[in-house]
């Protein structure tokens, strides 16, 4: 299974972005290897739509899970449709501290958008 | 004739301008383009009798009939269709209705639907004028296709003038479409002056000829006029600050309504503004 | 640490949003200033930026014919729903909103999108922090992006300069420009005037501003040009949840300080105080 992250940086010790849409990069994490992928957010300098784009990246590389500060509404929908499910990062400060937590089970599942990423264009 | 009536920036006395001429000026018809924050209708008080929804299209897809190709997704640059091996899913909300999707969907899969983004209302101001404005929903992100209908309303017979969006945007754009004379109302600031030049900027683009009129006049200082010297610029009048025109604006009451001064300022303005559109015409 | 952003908008313009960001400045302690007004950018007359750093911003594509590939069949401009290309076929730049259609449809594969300015930014210093500002090219639509683009270099150097504050001056309006420069904020204050369309414009912005998280304020100028309409607007801005946090008397000097390029809470400060100046500022201050 593949979580992704957003991150600031290419690997597990980078810092937690607090953008979803406009994340520096999306860190992915393979379960059953350990292995991480870096993916440059094509999103971070889109005309608009920002989260659309991170949500299609996402699906294009097969996540299950991702790992965000906040989703936006239209992205929210997007993820439920294509069977994403999203945590909240809070408390982590870089990526490794999210994924232990997210072992442990002690992050909260998003359910409901966030008031960030409404602007469209 | 249209002739439309913009600012640099908001709160210099469009509205003012537009709405007094609109009353002292017979026959004329006033539209209110500021579809974003439209105010004219606070000082027209009309009676509606007409609205039309404006609506906007946006793609839906066949599911039974998508063969995930992500050719749609991949060809919008808006971002607005989110393409995988399970789903097909348009986002209504950023679509700017380009068409492009159902165009590359080699399955016929795509068709468009439409949504209301903002309202437009026609009727009779206070002043027994033909007066027409429109809204934009709160959240849309755009009003250009509402100007654009709101410019479809008018005919070239009409003398129509126009209260345009603030500034140089699209919207601004979408408002001067057709104008046959401008007017920018700026105030004697350092702000007025600023945000004047990007307008100037604009219409001689556009090539539409136009003047300047200054409000708020003897608040500020003379930079404008020294702008408006230096680049050629006519200014068809100037309106002195008065504490009691600011205070009637406040309750929704126009300087027409205040004196028989008032309104000649205006009728001046009005024979000002005439006279330079003629001789632009001309020339 | 969590840098606090701080917005200050207005829906209607001219309300004097510009002058009381000006008036924040000097007194929020380690600051970095953001004009995102991108279509009116006037924060910087004030400020007087040393321009450090200016670059170019390239927010949208437009179409372009080749006239030595087009064939005149005019495909383009029947599938073109923007009414941006006509029948010469020519492309009018200002109604191109970069569909691609145009693109896609020609047979002759003349027409490509290109990348255009749509604006410029700029890095400075003002005597009271870095500051970034940007201006946009007439006629163009993506001032959204700018606006994000802004904040975001905004943000970013108060995070590497560890300031606490970003105070941003916001657009005017109600559409994805403020949405743009109010995202995710911690704090918004409207200012607003006592006019019927300073109320009218009120409700709509306080719509706005009630569907994003963080604390929004109101702030009202002129308030003496119409107590009536003053008291009104303080009932509907209690109403959304938006307390009121000053009350500032039109006055002349006020606006002699803007045109003598002095920021009025400096040049006016016996003004400021007795509207209740140190209040808000401990308001919009708190944690």
């Amino acid at each position: 299974m593949n979580i992704a992250f957003c991150s600031t940086g290419c690997d597990l010790n980078s810092s937690v972005d607090e953008r979803f849409g406009r994340t520096t990069n999306f860190l992915i994490y393979k379960t059953e290897t350990g292995e991480t992928t870096c993916i440059e957010n094509r999103a971070r300098t889109a005309k608009g739509g920002a989260g659309a784009l991170a949500v299609q990246q996402l699906v294009d590389n097969n996540v299950s899970v991702i790992i965000a500060p906040e989703v936006g509404p239209q992205a929210m929908d997007a993820l439920k449709k294509f069977n994403i499910t999203a945590y909240n990062q809070q408390g982590a400060s870089t990526v490794k501290e999210a994924l232990d937590l997210w072992k442990e089970e002690k992050l909260s599942l998003i359910e409901e958008p966030g008031n960030k990423g409404l602007h469209k264009a | 004739m249209k002739i439309t009536i913009l600012s640099g920036k908001g709160g210099t006395g469009k509205t003012t301008v537009s709405n007094n001429l609109a009353v002292l000026v017979k026959e004329s018809f006033l539209i209110d383009c500021d579809v974003e924050e439209p105010n004219s209708h606070i000082f027209m008080a009309p009676e509606i009798t007409e609205e039309e929804e404006i609506r906007t299209g946006y793609p839906v897809v066949d599911e039974d009939k998508c063969i995930h190709c992500r050719k749609c997704a991949d060809f919008c640059h808006y971002n607005a269709i989110i393409a995988g091996a399970a789903a097909t899913m348009p986002l209504k909300d950023l679509c700017h209705d380009c068409g492009g999707c159902q165009l590359v969907c080699p399955a016929g899969a795509i068709s468009y639907e439409k949504k209301g983004i903002g309202t437009i209302f026609s009727g009779t101001s206070r002043f027994g004028s033909r007066f027409l404005y429109g809204q934009l929903y709160t959240g849309e992100l755009s009003g250009v296709k509402i100007i654009n209908r709101l410019n479809e309303k008018m005919s070239h017979s009409d003398l129509v003038l126009v209260d345009s969006p603030p500034g140089t945007s699209c919207s601004t754009v979408a408002a001067l479409e057709g104008s046959d004379y401008a007017v920018i109302v700026t105030e004697p600031t350092p702000f007025g002056v600023s945000d004047m030049k990007m307008v100037v900027e604009m219409l001689k683009e556009m090539n539409i000829p136009f003047s300047v009129v200054v409000n708020k006049a003897g608040l500020g200082d003379n930079e404008v006029y020294e702008y408006c010297s230096e680049e050629n610029l006519t200014i068809t009048g100037e309106i002195p600050f008065e504490r009691i025109v600011a205070e009637a604006y406040a309750s929704g009451k126009l300087a027409v309504e205040i004196s028989e001064e008032h309104k000649s300022l205006y009728r001046n303005l009005w024979l000002n503004i005439q006279k330079e559109a003629e001789r632009s015409h001309e020339s | 640490m969590k840098v606090k952003e701080i917005v200050v908008i207005s829906g209607k313009g001219g309300t004097g949003k510009t002058t009381f960001t000006a008036s924040l400045a000097p007194f929020l302690k380690d600051v970095v200033i953001a004009d995102c007004d991108v279509d009116a950018p006037d924060l910087h007359i004030l400020l007087n930026p040393r321009i450090e750093e200016e670059s170019i911003f390239s927010g949208s594509a437009k179409a372009r014919i080749d006239e030595d590939l087009c064939t005149r069949c005019n495909l383009c401009a029947e599938h073109c729903r923007f009414g941006a290309i006509d029948k010469t076929p020519r492309i009018n730049p200002m109604k191109c909103e970069g569909c691609g259609v145009c693109e896609y449809i020609c047979p002759a594969d003349a027409i490509t999108l290109k990348d255009v300015t749509t604006g410029k930014v700029y890095k400075g210093i003002t005597e009271y922090g870095p500051m970034v500002h940007a201006r946009l090219v007439p006629g163009e639509e993506t001032s959204g992006k700018l606006v994000s683009r802004v904040r975001n270099e905004a943000k970013k150097r108060a995070e590497s300069e560890e300031k606490p504050y970003v105070l941003i001056d916001g657009s005017p309006g109600i559409g994805c420009n403020v949405i743009s420069s109010i995202t995710g904020a911690s704090t918004v204050v409207i200012v607003t005037e006592p006019t019927l369309s300073g109320l009218h414009d009120l409700k709509r912005v306080l719509e706005v501003a009630a569907r994003f998280s963080g604390k929004a304020y109101v702030v009202i100028n002129k308030y003496d040009l119409s107590r009536e309409m003053s008291e009104k607007i303080e009932i509907e801005a209690e109403k959304s949840g938006a307390p009121v946090l000053m009350k500032l008397p039109f006055d002349k000097k006020i606006v002699q300080a803007v045109t003598g390029k002095k920021i009025p809470s400096l040049a006016e400060e016996e003004l400021f105080l007795s509207a209740g100046w140190k209040n808000l500022l401990k308001t919009l201050t708190a944690e």
